[in-house]
């Protein structure tokens, strides 16, 4: 280790450049797929308003967005004694100039989505009026007031109320009920989902068989398991992933090219260890070790500037749907990332060093 | 029955570039221990490829090369090992690694035979005094003069006590003053610890110096 710190800081400015490479590389890869995840946390707090055992969509949608509950389903539902409470929710995307992707709920009234959301300010929405309830954090980030408007289709909203909740994602977006929702936006259903609480002492395994069964146009997910159904969430992580592999990629090309020019230079010096009793593989551990010494150092530091780019860009971005969420694992996959950085971009260097003829290297200019 | 010889070459010839250039042509040569051998010849003349040969650095095309009786290249032979216990390497250019310390540059020459860094830091460290260096053992060889840097070199090679020492030019690059005092550091490290040296020089002081002196002209001696 010390041995190859000493090596590599004989051309410090090389080496830097290698091992801000493997930062940079490490750290897009951390913050964007921290970024990534954060996408999904959001969207599962979807599956667990008003904390259900049980969420109901359309079966095999790629967003809760296309999911339509029928009416008569939901009649059937809020019929059944297994049932002790069906919550709903439907949602419009009313773009507002600071955030693109500002969510307007339609929520059952008086259900428990809608019993989390305390007022603290106003009132709730008058039926027949173009009246929204915003939350607190929306409120603070597009600095709308008390009868402030917002933008959406078909004519502004006024701001009738502020409430407060715990589920991040109401709190950053607006509400009204149900049916004002399917007024104001008849385009989209009266419910989307369905958030179901059984009664105590019920089957739910059971109950979701039969429901399944009757209803083949449907299915029921587990509120924590909610985003598993939606694929374009993993597709999300996969270009997250292929993005900072694009950063990788030249990381790996900047660690080779130092490590190569290292190797180059030292010729006369690696052609000296073997003549002094060095073995091949002492000298190809030595040029791995440099490899990897970079990339530790290299990734050590990405991890951190990865941390700290993910919130900045949240920050700069200030979106409500966009948080990060930076995992223990997403942190081992970024250290992981490294160490394999410093390998590919050393093993070919390293291998050329233990394969020079030592008479040809002590000759070497 | 007479003594092995230390180092022994049998008609060990070497050539370069597809056999147009012949480096050695046939050399037999015998170094009985504890004997000092200059080789001397004009450029060309192949000494650099028979130090390299005698090192096994170099593969001979034909012939054998024996260390203590012992065939080099045979089937199964260390030359790792033999590098670093049979033989010590003195270049004229020290090749020291200029970033480490004086110390850090022979225990090189430890690594991977001496597993104990305390053990190895003991016996760079004792070398180093033996040669004069005590108080520059901890200062980086890019610092040391040219008389500094080849006593560490010379420490290096002998380190591992390996019993034959290979020279190429040992005062080649030395002032005479420095070359004279390594020189003197030489024959009495062969006088008292029996060690056996090959040396190459183009220097006659440093030739007349050595017990015998073999002449190489166009790969064979004469």
């Amino acid at each position: 280790m010390s041995l190859a710190l000493r090596n590599l800081s004989r051309r410090p400015l090389r080496s830097s450049l290698a091992l801000c490479g493997v930062a940079i590389g490490v750290a897009a890869y951390v913050a964007l797929v921290s970024i990534a995840d954060g996408f999904v946390v959001t969207l599962t707090r979807i599956g667990q308003l008003g904390q259900p055992d049980l969420v109901v969509q359309t079966r095999g949608v790629v967003d809760p967005i296309l999911s339509a509950i029928p009416e008569p389903v939901l009649i059937e539902l809020r019929a059944d004694p297994a049932l002790a409470e069906v919550d709903t929710y439907a949602t419009h995307v009313a773009r507002q100039r600071a955030q693109p992707f500002f969510l307007v709920f339609g929520l059952a009234a008086g259900g428990a989505s809608w019993r989390s959301c305390r007022i603290e300010e106003g009132a709730a929405p008058r039926t027949g009026e173009r009246e929204v309830l915003i939350g607190r954090l929306a409120a603070e980030r597009l600095e709308v007031a008390l009868g402030g408007e917002l933008e959406a289709s078909g004519g502004a909203l006024r701001v009738c109320g502020i409430f407060s909740s715990t589920n991040a994602l109401l709190a950053g977006s607006a509400v009204t009920t149900a049916e004002q929702h399917h007024a104001l936006f008849p385009d989209r259903p009266l419910a989307q989902l369905a958030f179901l609480h059984f009664a105590p002492q019920i089957d739910r395994r059971a109950w979701r068989a039969r429901f399944e069964e009757r209803h083949a146009t449907l299915q029921t997910l587990e509120p924590s398991r909610f985003t598993d159904a939606y694929p374009e969430l993993d597709l999300g992580r996969q270009l997250a992933r292929a993005v900072s592999w694009i950063a990788c990629l030249a990381a790996a090309i900047g660690v080779l090219n130092t490590m190569m020019m290292n190797v180059l230079e030292r010729t006369r010096e690696i052609g000296t260890l073997l003549a002094i009793g060095w073995t091949r593989a002492r000298v190809l551990r030595m040029i791995l070790a440099e490899g990897l010494v970079l990339a530790l150092l290299g990734g050590a530091a990405g991890l951190a500037l990865g941390a700290l780019g993910a919130q900045i860009t949240v920050a700069w971005l200030d979106w409500v749907l966009v948080t990060a969420q930076l995992r223990t694992r997403t942190l081992l996959e970024g250290g992981a990332l490294a160490l394999v950085l410093g390998v590919l971009g050393s093993l070919v260097p390293a291998l050329r060093a233990a394969r020079l003829a030592p008479s040809e290297a002590l000759r070497y200019e | 029955m007479s003594e092995v010889p230390q180092l022994e070459l049998r008609g060990v010839a070497k050539s370069y570039e597809g056999g147009r250039v012949r480096a050695l042509r046939g050399v037999d040569l015998v170094v009985a221990r504890g004997e000092s051998l200059a080789i001397v010849g004009p450029s060309g003349s192949g000494k650099s490829t028979l130090l390299a040969v005698l090192g096994t650095l170099e593969r001979p095309d034909a012939g054998e090369v024996l260390l203590a009786g012992r065939s080099v290249w045979s089937a199964g032979s260390d030359l790792a090992a033999v590098r670093a216990l049979e033989l010590g390497f003195v270049f004229q250019l020290y090749n020291l690694v200029p970033v480490l310390s004086a110390r850090e540059n022979v225990e090189l020459a430890l690594h991977g035979r001496v597993a104990a860094r305390a053990e190895r830091r003991r016996r760079a460290l004792d070398w180093l005094e033996r040669l004069g260096l005590g108080d520059r053992a901890e200062a980086r060889a890019s610092v040391l003069s040219g008389g500094e840097r080849q006593r560490v070199a010379l420490a290096r090679a002998l380190v591992n006590d390996p019993p034959l020492l290979l020279a190429d030019e040992p005062t080649g690059a030395l002032d005479r003053a420095s070359g004279q005092h390594l020189l003197a550091e030489l024959r009495q490290l062969v006088r008292e610890r029996g060690k056996t040296l090959v040396l190459v020089t183009h220097d006659p002081a440093v030739a007349e110096a050595c017990d015998r002196r073999a002449r190489l002209v166009d790969g064979a001696f004469a």
